[in-house]
């Protein structure tokens, strides 16, 4: 599993997707704290309010608020990059070199995971910058943003948004396997977290407990969240364990005839 | 001599379609094979199974002994169905990229590209590369191991002529490393010049394995042609009692026969013809090309 996640980095850590990649996080992680603070309402209330920007951790809530919007761009992505690998043939072309397809697509897995765990961090460091620069003109008092309390929020914030990404990640990455066609995982995908979470899991209870991109959701924000985090996470274990396993059968069984 | 590829009845079926069917046969170490036959006949599927890409429903296959998709890797190179790069990579970090994945020596990368001819190009983006330059950079992936067997699907499919006699070239050169190369191809004529031994499939049997000389001891061919085109169709009921599977050619008014004992054959057809007043121009032996011979092996597409 090793070779196969180095030679996924050697193949995904080039200049110009490094270039692409930082170009999208300097963007995403001003322009939507942006939004967020500009937006803040002056009491507790549904969205961000001037009180919590305020308190410790504010300065990284913005993030976390920010990247719970990207969970479509997530999921788009890693359909089509796995599912690419099969429609192109270059799953196929590896496993000429690498035999092991478990430890393959495990290396190429860990490897996308390694570089979203970059961006995660990056997005949380260009972020904060930017809402810290930013915050104070819309009056949001920013001198509690570095205490210790507010460095512990951060890390759990990170960890929060990373477990986000992930989960987002292997949905994305199990559906590209299954459907090994890049039109077809994306219209899945994008009709199941759009449409389908959001305004059919929105409206029913069982959704908001039970729908995997909603408890992501809750995972995000923790604030946000009906279901207890327990619940949340074991539930998403549960996912997690039960996308690993559907991975490792379709990849393992299946034909590579692409 | 020893084993390198061995495929023993080897079958693959889709639901009720069965799209090779209890294919068995042996290549010797050291030697290039052909794998042909029309489209269709199962050429991709089998070396699929050899490659382990495919399971097959039933026999099994080895290589150099060992049993494909065991525990180790197979000792095995090959460019299977078409090229497959990262188009946003140049050749070299393509190649980079699969030497780390196989561990391969990261020297062989350049000995590779400077093998196809592809060093001067190797920085160059894969999505600007012409069919034939992918092409031999697929090959180039293939050798990347050093492996003691290659296996070349189609290798120049779509390539235009000078492509063509490169690659078959450099099929030549690799089977001078005292390799043992399998490689498919529906253009014969292709083959003929580097093979040595021939499998000849046909929806999904094989029809013919072993050395390409079992194929052209049954190539000499009788060729008559009359002065008299209308009496074509009776020189061909004469034709078809020495060889049911005689042809006849209207344009150049002449019939085709296969023959075993060309001269005995054609004297006893020169007889018969005199005999019942058909005008022969002229009566000649020729060899049968490899393409004459191995379509007499497969079922015409009409009578599938």
């Amino acid at each position: 599993m090793i070779t196969a996640y180095r030679a996924e980095l050697a193949r995904i850590i080039t200049a110009r997707t490094l270039a692409v990649v930082a170009a999208i996080t300097v963007l995403y992680a001003t322009l939507v704290p942006w939004a967020l603070v500009a937006n803040a309402s002056p009491r507790p209330g549904r969205g961000l309010s001037l009180i919590e920007l305020s308190a410790a951790g504010g300065g990284t809530t913005t993030i976390a608020r920010a990247a719970s919007f990207s969970s479509v761009l997530l999921l788009a992505i890693f359909t089509a990059v796995s599912a690419n690998d099969f429609q192109r043939g270059t799953f196929r072309a590896a496993l000429l070199h690498h035999p092991r397809r478990l430890s393959l697509i495990g290396g190429q897995f860990l490897a996308r995971l390694t570089l979203l765990a970059g961006w995660v961090l990056a997005l949380y460091a260009v972020g904060w910058v930017a809402t810290r620069l930013i915050a104070p003109h819309y009056g949001v008092d920013t001198s509690a943003w570095l205490t210790g309390q507010s460095w512990r929020d951060a890390g759990s914030d990170v960890a929060r948004t990373f477990g986000f990404a992930a989960g987002w990640a292997l949905l994305g990455t199990t559906l590209g396997v299954l459907t090994r066609s890049v039109a077809i995982g994306l219209a899945v995908g994008v009709a199941w977290a759009g449409p389908i979470e959001n305004v059919i899991g929105d409206q029913l209870s069982f959704g908001e407990r039970w729908f995997p991109g909603l408890l992501l959701r809750w995972l995000s924000a923790p604030d946000m969240a009906p279901v207890g985090q327990t619940a949340t996470l074991t539930t998403l274990a549960a996912y997690a364990a039960v996308c690993a396993g559907i991975l490792a059968l379709a990849v393992s069984r299946r034909d590579v005839t692409s | 001599m020893t084993t390198a590829i061995e495929a023993d009845g080897l079958t693959k079926r889709y639901g009720r379609r069965t799209v090779v069917d209890h294919v068995s046969f042996d290549v010797p170490a050291g030697t290039v094979c052909g794998l042909v036959g029309p489209n269709g006949a199962g050429k991709t599927t089998v070396m699929s199974m050899l490659l382990g890409l495919v399971r097959p429903t039933e026999g099994h296959a080895r290589l150099l002994g060992q049993p494909v998709g065991g525990r180790r890797a197979n000792p095995v190179g090959a460019l299977i169905e078409a090229p497959a790069f990262h188009a946003a990579l140049s050749g070299r970090a393509n190649l980079t990229q699969l030497a780390i994945l196989g561990r391969h020596d990261r020297r062989a990368v350049e000995a590779t590209l400077e093998t196809v001819g592809l060093a001067e190009r190797a920085d160059d983006r894969y999505r600007t590369y012409s069919l034939g330059m992918k092409q031999r950079l697929g090959i180039a992936a293939a050798l990347l191991a050093d492996p003691a067997i290659v296996i070349l699907d189609e290798p120049t499919n779509g390539v235009d002529p000078q492509g063509m006699r490169d690659i078959r070239g450099l099929i030549g050169r690799i089977a001078r490393e005292d390799r043992t190369v399998l490689v498919s191809s529906h253009l014969l004529a292709e083959l003929e010049h580097v093979c040595d031994h021939l499998v000849v499939l046909d929806h999904g049997g094989c029809r013919f394995a072993g050395p390409i000389g079992g194929l052209r001891g049954e190539r000499t061919q009788l060729v008559a042609r009359t002065t008299d085109a209308t009496r074509l169709p009776e020189l061909l009921d004469l034709a078809r009692r020495l060889d049911p599977a005689a042809d006849s050619d209207a344009a150049t008014a002449s019939v085709t026969i296969g023959a075993d004992r060309p001269d005995e054959i054609a004297v006893r057809w020169q007889r018969e013809s005199a005999a019942a007043g058909i005008p022969l121009a002229e009566l000649s032996q020729r060899r049968a090309t490899l393409e004459d011979s191995v379509l007499r092996l497969v079922t015409p597409k009409d009578a599938a």
